[in-house]
């Protein structure tokens, strides 16, 4: 089959029957597959129970204390015992567990989105720039940047060491210096030993001035600084120091490294969501890179640069669409990810500050009477994430399949 | 695929079993009873299997703090003098008596003769010199750089020129003569303590720092001797023979951790351990109706409370203080998450605590009250911001809450569940309720986990309504109010700067004061005098409760100090 | 090849660098201090400060500037990240904080015990996730296809702790028949030979031992494969659909071949691939996802141990253990590509 791409499916199509967008076409895909609809219904029973719930069902869990229905099994009926209706039982404090369900739902939910925007905004963002880099030679001032960049970041050791942060600006300097005389016709090694020797210079001198042990430390420190930027380092560096901290992201293990990070922010909803949305990062820089390298080497591309299109432009108007599908497939399961991370984070107590309702929170508090029984504690907020997760699943599933049938895990 | 790269496969498979196999060591590590290797399980002895929630942190005494670790060592170690079972009075174990002079500096114990250590090294003077010694001198070959004699320092005053015990001195081989600086009242008490235990000097020279861990083991006197310790999971003892009280019943106890506390009630319904130490209220009940269960209390000697951080401006008006006091239902707090193993407090020393002051007068619970209360102290519609009164500074010198700083009012809970606060959270979120009733509009906040809790407790960084609480070591009443408010003339950062002159000085002349009477009327005084100024607001005592199969009996129960475990009688 | 697999250990060199500065950084940044986690709420300030100095907490966490300024370049050096990497070059990963003793002592006995149970779950996964995936993919659009399309979806989705704790709630409380926590029974000894009881029980033919081993491994084994199996099944199966799609096999069916010898000589070696990478993903996420079922099931693991460092502030415990899993998953991932290579002679690496 051939490769669908925006500019020959508009032509065919006007050719044979009115237009009809890829978007479009997607949509009735979509629609068609049943269990797609599933996943779409269950993620919009809970997207607007949690948001109907908390815009019109007030629930103030700060004040929800009844000592006197603690621990209430289910009962769909009033009887003596149970005064009112708890349709998933109550917990030890006596609150009604299918409103703090219902409202924990809100929470569940917002961290899955803001964690998944956190990943996508910033993974998606490094791997579509190292993919695109990567394939596609940098301009003069794309390389002004990263190499003033590099300088920038090389050079914060040497000033840190020696106290005095303009120390880095002079390294940027260095940087964007070795970029605008690039085509200094001295051979290779002259370039690299005066490289070197300014390096020395800007980090040794500099250091002097604070002691005698901090110039010559600063100076070598310099000396390297300057050997590498002398080199003609371009978008491969990039990409590959990008995908290399990627890699050293991955082999945390993933909740440890979102343990890590919220006891160093601290407990909370919102420390959750950035803790989350940074160990789903590498996910999204790795899946962008490799749609941006597939798409690069295609012909709209290639013609693209021919015709002398700004970087921006290419990246934007031809790259960015024909990698959106993947994208949105993965952002989709990285919901349900997340809303799984979150509650992991939740049952080890490190995510919503009780009283707020969180559905692992829930479980976490729940699961120590397990052993009297009191299975209904556990069972539904367990079973509130296992559906919506199961909902963003079934949803990503069909969606793969409507916008790119040939695309498989 | 052809053959050749079958073979690679296969070979790439015996690579990584063999380094996966490198991985697990070639020599087991744990030291396994001798003969006990492969032997059914038919033919061990009475074993007695203890489940807890974590697994001690070292078996030397005299360098650990955790209860779970003396609960072992208790075990296996003895020191001079011991708790009487079931009280706080101390009576003598390895010295037969001590007698002091007639201002108490100077004590001689005579020590009990013929007791051997389980390494076959007599018990003598000697021993216990080289013990005391090693505690007192920073200077003393085994006073290892890496190891904290905190109980000591905080016993006896400190270590080399600070000690209270300036000589230990051997008069003959079952005579040991202590001297002491100035009078120190609860001198037989501190003796008591777990971690004053006496170790073999044989095996501190022979294992060197290894000594009390799993590797190194542990030598006492005690009923029973140190087997072999699986860290994280079991430690075994075997009974002692030989023990100058007469060999234990039961030929073997194991320590079994079992971390999650339904868990560990499940295991003991399943008869997979006998007994246990904490448990959630709604196991104990359905242990109370289980037959083949029995629970035993042990008697509380601590006390959780709320304290105030009085470095915020509104804390400082008594009668937003009294609010607070009269918001909380205690009551409902202790039965529903205490059960009814917790008793209400009204003081900081627990009833068992000669110095408790009965005629004190509880706070009543009415949220009425407090709304007037705090309308009179100027709030009127509650109170849910609070200022801060001067700067707070962490650890490191920087200001964290700047003087005039507004923040929300907070309630910190802890992040843990201690033996003081069965349920730290849910009281936590119960609290908040009642607060909230009574018009204080209160945040929970969850400061970080238990270190960080700790630390910014430290620093007075608790800035709001604050959960803790306290375990006393010895059952002197300096052990509590001493601990927290003997400092009190100046504001005391890591107690929520409180300040007390008249509070701290009664304490210093009890500390010092050798007539019992006397410092009893002084604790007394102090609890009116807390009281009175609605400092904290305590919360309860908890009897924690361990529970047994029916089969087991006379397992001694200890306010302080390890429990008694030589008496237990088990059938299985 | 050789040269290849030279390069790409080489090239791990750098990744674990980053791996222990990261851990270092977190170090410096979390809060609380272990001497204060040690002794509770009875820390007092000297004896801080005693904890801190005697495990060097008390030095710069990367280098010492201010001790540069003054000239002192050994003092510029001596931070605990140095003393860190010079011991790890020794082979010596320090003493635990808490206990004193050594991590490589504790890590000995307690790595067995996860690499036990991720071993056991890899096998669950791959002993039902492959048949399963391999006859759904055959019969296309059957019931069984729909059955385990869902059923994989439902897996992938489902919170394993939550999982586990509905486990020990129906098969330990509600039916009591298996325990709910712990590797073996008090009173069953299983002669230690590689420490993974199942294995041991076996070659010393201790059959008691290796029931009750398994009864405990059982409930967090199942728990933790359940996410490996749905994914492998549904890799398998769109591997194996892609694969049934190419002309080798609609030749080798029409030439007439039995069905069985198309699926598993022709279509099924091919279908590997893409099923090796999954299978290396899934180890790492096994010793990763340990940490929750290990807590759940009170497992004697090193999952449980990191986590409950990690509270604790023991820092050479969290360094020892985390560059240990970070090493076995670059491991893992190695050896997934050398793989790679040599069941398709079509990728070539040098």
């Amino acid at each position: 089959m051939a490769e669908i791409n925006p500019q020959d499916t508009e032509i065919v199509d006007f050719a044979i029957r009115e237009h009809r967008s890829l978007w479009l076409d997607a949509w009735r895909r979509l629609i068609a597959n049943k269990i797609a609809m599933l996943g779409l219904f269950v993620v919009a029973l809970f997207i607007l129970t949690a948001s109907l719930s908390h815009f019109f069902w007030k629930y103030d869990p700060k004040s929800d204390l009844d000592y006197s229905s603690k621990l209430f099994a289910p009962n769909l009926v009033v009887t003596e015992d149970a005064p009112a209706v708890h349709i998933f039982g109550t917990d030890k404090l006596g609150r009604d567990i299918f409103r703090r369900v219902v409202h924990g739902g809100w929470n569940s939910l917002r961290v899955g989105l803001v964690s998944v925007s956190i990943s996508l905004a910033i993974g998606g963002l490094m791997g579509l720039l190292a993919g695109f880099f990567e394939s596609i030679d940098m301009n003069f001032w794309e390389r002004v940047t990263l190499m003033g960049l590099l300088g920038l970041g090389l050079g914060s050791l040497s000033a840190w060491i020696a106290a005095q942060f303009f120390q880095i600006f002079l390294f940027s300097g260095l940087g964007i210096f070795s970029v605008v005389f690039q085509r200094w016709k001295a051979g290779k090694k002259v370039r690299i030993l005066a490289f070197a020797v300014m390096g020395m210079l800007l980090g040794g001198v500099s250091g002097l001035l604070v002691g005698p042990l901090v110039g010559l430390v600063c100076g070598f420190l310099g000396l390297g600084v300057g050997m590498i930027l002398a080199r003609p380092l371009g978008g491969k560096l990039f990409s590959d120091v990008t995908m290399r901290i990627m890699d050293v992201i991955l082999s945390f293990p993933s909740y440890l490294l979102a343990i890590a990070i919220v006891a160093f922010l601290g407990p909370g909803l919102e420390k959750g969501m950035i803790a989350i949305g940074v160990v789903g990062i590498p996910v999204y820089a790795r899946l962008a890179r490799s749609a941006v390298l597939s798409v690069s080497q295609k012909e709209y591309v290639l013609a693209a640069q021919a015709v002398g299109e700004s970087h921006g432009r290419i990246l934007f108007k031809h790259i960015v669409p024909n990698i959106l599908s993947p994208i949105i497939v993965q952002s989709t399961m990285g919901l349900a990810n997340a809303i799984l991370s979150a509650a992991a984070l939740g049952f080890l107590g490190l995510g919503a500050i009780p009283p707020e309702p969180e559905w692992g929170a829930m479980l976490g508090d729940s699961y120590k009477y397990l052993s009297s029984g009191a299975w209904w504690a556990v069972l539904f907020p367990g079973l509130a994430i296992m559906l919506s997760v199961l909902g963003f699943n079934l949803l990503g599933d069909g969606l793969r399949d409507a916008l790119d049938p040939k695309m498989r895990i | 695929m052809n053959k050749k790269s079958i073979y690679t496969i296969v070979g790439l498979i015996v690579i990584l079993t063999m380094v996966l196999t490198a991985c697990a060591p070639k020599t087991p590590a744990v030291t396994q009873v001798p003969g006990a290797t492969d032997a059914p399980a038919a033919e061990l002895p009475t074993t007695f299997i203890f489940g807890r929630g974590a697994d001690s942190v070292q078996l030397d005494p005299a360098i650990v703090t955790d209860g779970e670790s003396f609960r072992v060592t208790g075990q296996v170690l003895e020191p001079l003098y011991e708790y009487e079972l079931g009280s706080t009075v101390p009576v003598p174990a390895l010295a037969e008596e001590c007698v002091p002079n007639a201002d108490a500096t100077v004590w001689n114990c005579k020590l009990r003769e013929g007791v051997k250590f389980h390494d076959g090294t007599d018990f003598n003077a000697d021993a216990v010199v080289f013990n005391f010694e090693r505690w007192r001198f920073t200077t003393d070959p085994y006073h290892f750089a890496s190891q904290v004699f905190e109980y000591y320092e905080a016993m006896f005053g400190g270590f080399d020129d600070a000690s209270m015990i300036t000589e230990v001195k051997k008069v003959d081989d079952y005579n040991v003569q202590f001297t002491l600086s100035d009078p120190l009242a609860p001198f037989l008490a501190n003796l008591a303590m777990d971690m004053f235990a006496i170790s073999s000097p044989a095996a501190i020279e022979a294992a060197g720092e290894a000594y009390g861990t799993p590797t190194g083991g542990v030598v006492g006197t005690g009923p029973f001797k140190f087997v072999s310790w699986e860290e994280g999971n079991q430690i075994i003892v075997d009974a002692n023979a030989d023990y100058w009280g007469g060999a234990p019943t039961i030929k073997q106890i194991v320590f079994r951790v079992i971390p999650d506390d339904s868990a560990r009630f499940l295991a003991l319904k399943a008869g997979d351990i006998h007994g246990l130490e904490q448990a959630v209220v709604e196991d104990l009940a359905s242990a109370e109706a289980d037959p083949n269960l029995t629970i035993i209390t042990r008697p509380a000697l601590n006390t959780s409370y709320l304290a105030f951080n009085y470095n915020i401006l509104e804390f400082q008006d008594i009668r937003v203080r009294e609010a607070v006091a009269h918001a909380i239902d205690k009551e409902g707090l202790i039965s529903n998450f205490f059960g009814k193993y917790g008793e209400v407090a009204k003081n900081l020393l627990p009833p068992l605590v000669w110095g408790h002051n009965d005629a004190v007068v509880d706070w009543t619970f009415d949220p009425a009250l407090s709304k007037q209360l705090l309308s009179d102290a100027g709030f009127p519609d509650g109170l849910s911001e609070v200022t801060i009164a001067e700067d707070i500074l962490n650890a490191d010198g920087a200001v964290v809450y700047k003087a005039g700083d507004k923040i929300p009012l907070r309630l910190y809970y802890m992040p843990v569940t201690r033996f003081y606060f069965p349920a730290a959270k849910e009281v936590g979120e119960a609290m908040a309720a009642n607060l909230t009733a009574a018009g204080f509009n209160v945040e929970l906040y969850l400061e970080g986990d238990w270190p960080t809790y700790l630390g910014s407790r430290r620093n007075g960084l608790l800035v709001g309504l604050y959960l803790l609480g306290w375990g006393g070591d010895n059952g002197d009443p300096d052990n509590f109010t001493g601990y927290f408010f003997s400092g009190g003339a100046e504001p005391i950062k890591r107690e929520g700067w409180y300040q007390n002159a008249e509070l701290a000085d009664l304490l210093r002349q009890a500390l010092v004061n050798p007539d019992r009477a006397a410092r009893e009327a002084i604790y007394q005084q102090t609890e009116q005098l807390m009281h009175d100024d609605v400092m904290r607001i305590w919360l309860g005592h908890n009897n924690t409760p361990l529970i047994f199969s029916s089969k087991v009996t006379g397992y001694g129960a200890q306010p302080v100090g390890a429990d008694y475990f030589e008496f237990i009688e088990f059938v299985p | 090849m050789g040269r290849y697999i030279l390069r790409r250990l080489i090239s791990v060199i750098p990744t674990l660098i980053g791996v222990t500065l990261i851990i270092f950084l977190f170090q410096r940044l979390i809060p609380g201090d272990p001497a204060v986690a040690m002794l509770g709420e009875h820390a007092t300030q000297e004896n801080v400060e005693r904890i801190r100095e005697q495990f060097g907490l008390n030095r710069p966490a990367f280098l010492d500037r201010e001790a540069l300024a003054d000239g002192d370049l050994t003092g510029f050096f001596d931070s605990q990240y140095i003393r860190y990497a010079n011991r790890l070059l020794h082979f010596d990963l320090g003493n635990s904080i808490h206990r004193r003793i050594p991590v490589v002592e504790t890590l000995s006995e307690r790595f067995p015990a996860t690499l036990e149970l991720a071993t056991l779950s890899l096998l669950i996964s791959l002993l039902i996730g492959l048949p399963v995936g391999i006859a759904s993919a055959a019969r296309r659009n059957s019931a069984l296809d729909g059955v385990t399309m869902v059923g994989s979806l439902i897996g992938v989705s489902m919170p394993i702790f939550w999982l586990g704790i509905m486990e020990i709630m129906l098969f330990s409380v509600f039916l009591n028949w298996l325990p709910s926590g712990g590797r073996l029974s008090t009173g069953i000894v299983i002669t230690p030979i590689t420490h993974l009881l199942l294995l041991d029980s076996l070659l010393t033919g201790n059959i008691p031992g290796f029931v009750d081993a398994l009864k405990h491994i059982a409930m967090p084994a199942i728990a933790l494969a359940t996410i490996p199996t749905a994914i492998i099944a549904r890799m398998t199966r769109s591997s194996m659909l892609d694969v049934l799609q190419e002309d080798y096999i609609r030749t080798a069916t029409a030439k007439g071949l039995a069905e069985r010898v198309v699926l598993f000589r022709h279509a099924l070696k091919n279908a590997f691939l893409p099923v090796i990478t999954i299978i290396g993903i899934q180890a790492g996420t096994l010793l990763a996802g340990a940490v929750l079922t290990e807590t759940i099931f009170s497992w004697p693991g090193i999952g449980k141990w990191v986590y409950d460092s990690i509270l604790g502030r023991d820092y050479p415990i969290v360094q020892g253990v985390t560059l240990l899993i970070a090493i076995i998953f670059l491991l893992v991932n190695l050896i997934v590509d050398i793989s790679y290579a040599i069941l398709d002679p079509r990728i070539s690496y040098d």
